[in-house]
């Protein structure tokens, strides 16, 4: 395997809340390699989002903190020491980011042109005629039709394929080593979600771009991913390999993830849901934080939060797998 | 955007034509008629004489024919003889205009440029004492009546520190220079302004919060913008268009404003000769100051209309 | 049991406004003060006594105005005259904009579009400037100013009336009253009324601090008020000299600082009461 080119270890964010403060995302890590793609899972409000975010520092000071133990590692260097000043250079240039929501994330009263051709400014110090060039260039490689006049048009004056293309262009501008793809499909129709997951993974293969995606569409990773990471309330449950995760899912949750997409194969009468809830960030249990939901909960379970164990080159946070030693991190 | 702005005007020119209506019913419900208050003084009138009179201003007509008879005159600029001076009102307005428009409209800027750096300030450092200042002041300017601010202001800079005149525009006897003219709108626009400053900060205070939490906010700093680009060329445009709109509303309470800030600095605008009009129930002269108003209101909302077709592309796709 | 449960919270948030209290608790002793001090004390507003601006004294505690009447008795049925038409004018601005705004947005068409243009032209033209033409037609006075102020106030209920009911319109129970063939008259008072109560309440407490400021600006203007009837606005219209306001601030201090408190006070309360109401809801 390639030496990799993001290395996240012991991630932690809390938040503060009138109460007071609360983790959010505790031991996550996990690392990247050039022209692979990783896949976050989990459910909204797992803490797929918060791990981004905390990696680039995107988080509100006054809401957020990042635990000083934990270490984001880009070509070996840390990031969670960098000034505001060098994040920025770091941002949109070396890790770029896509997301979710293309009509709200594009800035509406700002033309496709210029919001395209900032990152080149800002980079790469051209002058806004150079950019604009670039601008052009990279909306011609992600396939928008009569990209001149796109150019000068804002972006309610493009469908949401469209948009998602731009954003993607712009993210790509100035070829960073890591693309962070947010949910990158979920506000698009089927066929343009195809259509999308097929750009990304031909941009991928010309670049050697390295991609984390974050989605709760299993049907998207399978599609894309290398190697997958499940997330439940803030902890890493499970991480594998697409291939061991989706042939053999070890954790109850995972299981349940898998078990519950429905499928053209399989003939049932209804489909698979977990049942319960997330538990809260203000009211995390101290044992399993998917105790509650588990259908092989053990006594031990309520007591402790299992840690991640190492079961044959990949992880899994449960006591079912747990035969007494803990994977270093 | 043609469109667009053709559908303003057309709004705009309904709404002069239900002002004009309005205003020309209330006037023609006044008691007494027209030619006594002119006639007021002579002596010796006889019915003969009165119904002359009438017949001659068109007075025997029914109300709808004498109002297109008076709408045709004001959109020929006739606004008929005031009651009081026997002057044209067309006369009287024309010198009344400038020191009006030029108290509003300093005053409405002068807001504006003070308002938009203090409510970035104050949505970019929420909950911080500065923050805390400006809204208290926001609060006190909104609850302050101009007159007793217009008080308190003469009080301490015309009376007790004696560097600033408490009225007219010009001291008499001395010649109009334009310093002069300066040192005397300090006052009034100070007063009409302290309002507005307050309404205005808060909203782009707010409008600044909401746009700094917005996704394409995330997106422009995920993109590695500074801070500052982040703030005045994302947020910033779009923190304005609500503040346009707000703009937009307080029109014509500023005018209400100034006609109050006027009667105490004795300011000859357009609000002076107003209050003295309605003393002497002047009505061609009473309506002629309101059609003015009318027409620059409306003209001011168009206005606010096209900068917001401007700064929100949005809008005129719609 | 659920609406007890929802007038708690609404009661529990308020309480955590700090300043909507502080303009609660000012106004609760504004008008103890106003409504029981002429009962407890021998005040006489209207009586002249010797010695015109007089300082402030033992006898008259804020001293006599330029005719000799004791200005503490003005300054507390000038508050009267205050309230009471902030008050009724903001009552007969809602009864002109409520069920204006309800009809305009109950039924399409016609009765919409012009009900709504006129709200327009009241509100892009200075009340100010209509009411100064309506007391001149009627003749300034203290019924002329609470009418005027009142009719110029109907377009800001009417609006939020409009809006709240445009967006109950369509809900469900609406369609299914109507399906059932309930009367329109009895959709509107049952189903669409209780449903705007929040912004109406809001409404109607910023109107009365906006009424109030209304009448003493007209009354400054000597348009509103007449002497020698009190109030706020026509004791400052009655100090505006420039050596009054040198020399005898005692006469126009004290009506301004209660004025300004006051309408402060309704403005932090309205504010405390619109997020306790609605959460949600921003400026």
């Amino acid at each position: 395997m390639a030496e990799p080119i993001l290395e996240v270890t012991n991630l932690k964010t809390g938040f503060y809340a009138k109460q007071g403060f609360y983790n959010a995302i505790e031991d996550v890590s996990f690392s990247v390699s050039p022209g692979k793609t990783l896949g976050i899972v989990g459910e909204s409000g797992c803490g797929k989002s918060v791990t981004c975010m905390s990696m680039l520092k995107l988080l509100p000071e006054k809401s957020a903190r990042v635990d000083e133990g934990s270490s984001v590692k880009m070509h070996g260097q840390e990031l969670t020491g960098k000034s505001k000043k060098e994040m920025c250079k770091i941002r949109g240039n070396e890790i770029a980011m896509i997301f979710q929501d293309s009509m709200t994330s594009l800035n509406p009263v700002m033309t496709i042109g210029r919001q395209m051709a900032e990152p080149f400014m800002v980079h790469q110090g051209l002058s806004r005629k150079q950019a604009r060039e670039k601008a052009l260039e990279m909306l011609k490689k992600v396939g928008i039709p009569s990209p001149e006049i796109k150019m000068k048009q804002f972006p309610h004056q493009l469908s949401g394929g469209q948009r998602q293309r731009v954003m993607i262009a712009m993210a790509l501008s100035c070829n960073p080593d890591v693309l962070i793809a947010d949910e990158p499909t979920t506000a698009l129709d089927v066929t343009i979600q195809a259509q999308i997951v097929r750009l990304m993974k031909q941009l991928q293969e010309t670049s050697g771009t390295a991609i984390i995606l974050i989605t709760h569409d299993m049907g998207i990773v399978a599609e894309m991913a290398d190697e997958i990471m499940v997330m439940y309330a803030g902890n890493v449950v499970e991480k594998a390999s697409k291939r061991d995760l989706f042939q053999n899912p070890l954790h109850p949750y995972t299981k349940g993830l898998l078990a519950s997409i429905p499928s053209l194969n399989k003939d049932v009468d209804r489909l698979y849901t977990i049942e319960g809830v997330v538990p809260g960030l203000q009211n995390m249990p101290k044992g399993c934080r998917f105790y509650d939901r588990c259908q092989n909960a053990m006594a031990v379970c309520k007591e402790k939060n299992p840690g991640l164990c190492d079961r044959g080159g990949r992880k899994v946070r449960c006591f079912l797998y747990e035969e007494g030693k803990e994977a270093d991190a | 955007m043609g469109k667009y702005i053709i559908k303003r005007l057309l709004i705009a020119a309904v709404t002069f034509l239900g002002i004009t209506v309005l205003v020309y019913i209330l006037a023609s419900l006044a008691p007494g008629s027209p030619v006594e208050m002119i006639l007021a003084g002579t002596s010796n009138l006889t019915q003969e004489d009165v119904a002359r009179m009438e017949a001659q201003m068109g007075l025997d007509q029914p109300v709808y024919v004498q109002y297109i008879i008076w709408l045709k005159n004001v959109l020929h600029g006739n606004l008929g003889v005031s009651y009081r001076t026997m002057r044209p009102v067309t006369e009287m307005l024309g010198e009344r205009i400038g020191p009006t428009l030029m108290l509003t409209v300093t005053a409405l800027i002068l807001a504006i440029l003070i308002a938009v750096p203090l409510g970035i300030v104050a949505a970019y450092r929420p909950y911080s004492p500065w923050d805390y200042a400006s809204s208290v002041f926001s609060f006190i300017g909104a609850a302050m009546p101009n007159f007793f601010a217009a008080m308190i202001l003469v009080y301490l800079f015309s009376i007790k520190l004696g560097i600033l005149p408490a009225s007219g525009m010009y001291d008499t006897g001395t010649g109009e220079s334009f310093s002069m003219l300066l040192k005397h709108m300090i006052l009034p626009v100070i007063t009409l302004m302290l309002q507005y400053v307050g309404i205005y900060t808060r909203h782009m205070r707010s409008s600044m919060l909401e746009v700094l939490g917005d996704d394409f906010v995330r997106t422009a700093r995920a993109k590695g913008l500074r801070e500052r680009a982040v703030v005045f060329i994302h947020a910033f445009r779009n923190a304005l268009i609500p503040l346009v709109t707000q703009v937009g509303l307080s029109l014509s309470a500023l005018i209400g404003g100034a006609i109050i800030t006027e009667q105490v600095f004795s300011w000859p605008g357009m609000g002076t000769l107003m209050v003295q009009s309605i003393n002497y129930r002047d009505y061609p002269t009473i309506m002629g100051i309101t059609v003015l108003i009318a027409s620059f209101v409306l003209i001011g909302n168009i206005v606010i209309d096209l900068l917001y077709g401007v700064l929100d592309p949005r809008v005129s796709r719609k | 049991m659920k609406r007890s449960s929802y007038f708690r919270d609404v009661v529990g948030r308020f309480k955590t406004h700090k300043l909507a209290m502080a303009g609660m608790c000012i106004l609760i002793l504004e008008l103890l003060l106003l409504l029981l001090l002429p009962v407890m004390m021998d005040l006489k507003p209207y009586e002249i006594y010797s010695g015109f601006g007089a300082f402030p004294s033992k006898e008259h505690i804020l001293g006599t105005d330029n005719t000799g009447r004791d200005l503490f008795a003005r300054l507390i049925y000038g508050g009267r005259t205050s309230l009471y038409v902030g008050l009724v004018s903001t009552l007969i601005s809602f009864a002109i904009g409520v069920p204006l705004g309800m009809l305009a947005g109950y039924y399409k068409g016609p009765v919409e579009t012009v009900i709504m243009r006129m709200a327009d032209v009241f509100m892009s033209f200075p009340s100010m400037v209509f009411i100064l033409v309506l007391v001149s037609v009627l003749g300034p006075s203290l019924s002329t100013a609470t009418i005027v102020i009142g009719i110029m106030g109907w377009p800001g209920f009417a609006r939020q009336l409009y809006g709240s009911v445009l967006s109950v319109r369509e809900k469900e129970y609406v369609e299914a009253a109507k399906a059932v063939g309930t009367k329109n008259l009895t959709i509107m008072i049952r189903y669409i009324l209780p449903n705007s109560f929040a912004p109406i309440l809001i409404a109607f407490t910023f109107g009365v601090a906006n009424a109030i400021l209304q009448e003493s600006g007209l009354s400054f203007l000597g348009m509103g008020v007449q002497v020698p009837k009190a109030s706020w606005g026509n004791m400052l219209y009655a100090a505006q000299s420039v050596s009054v306001i040198a020399m005898r601030p005692w006469m126009w201090v004290p009506p301004g600082i209660c004025l300004l408190v006051t309408v402060l006070s309704i403005n932090l309360f309205g504010d405390g009461l619109r997020d306790a109401l609605d959460p949600k809801m921003k400026l």
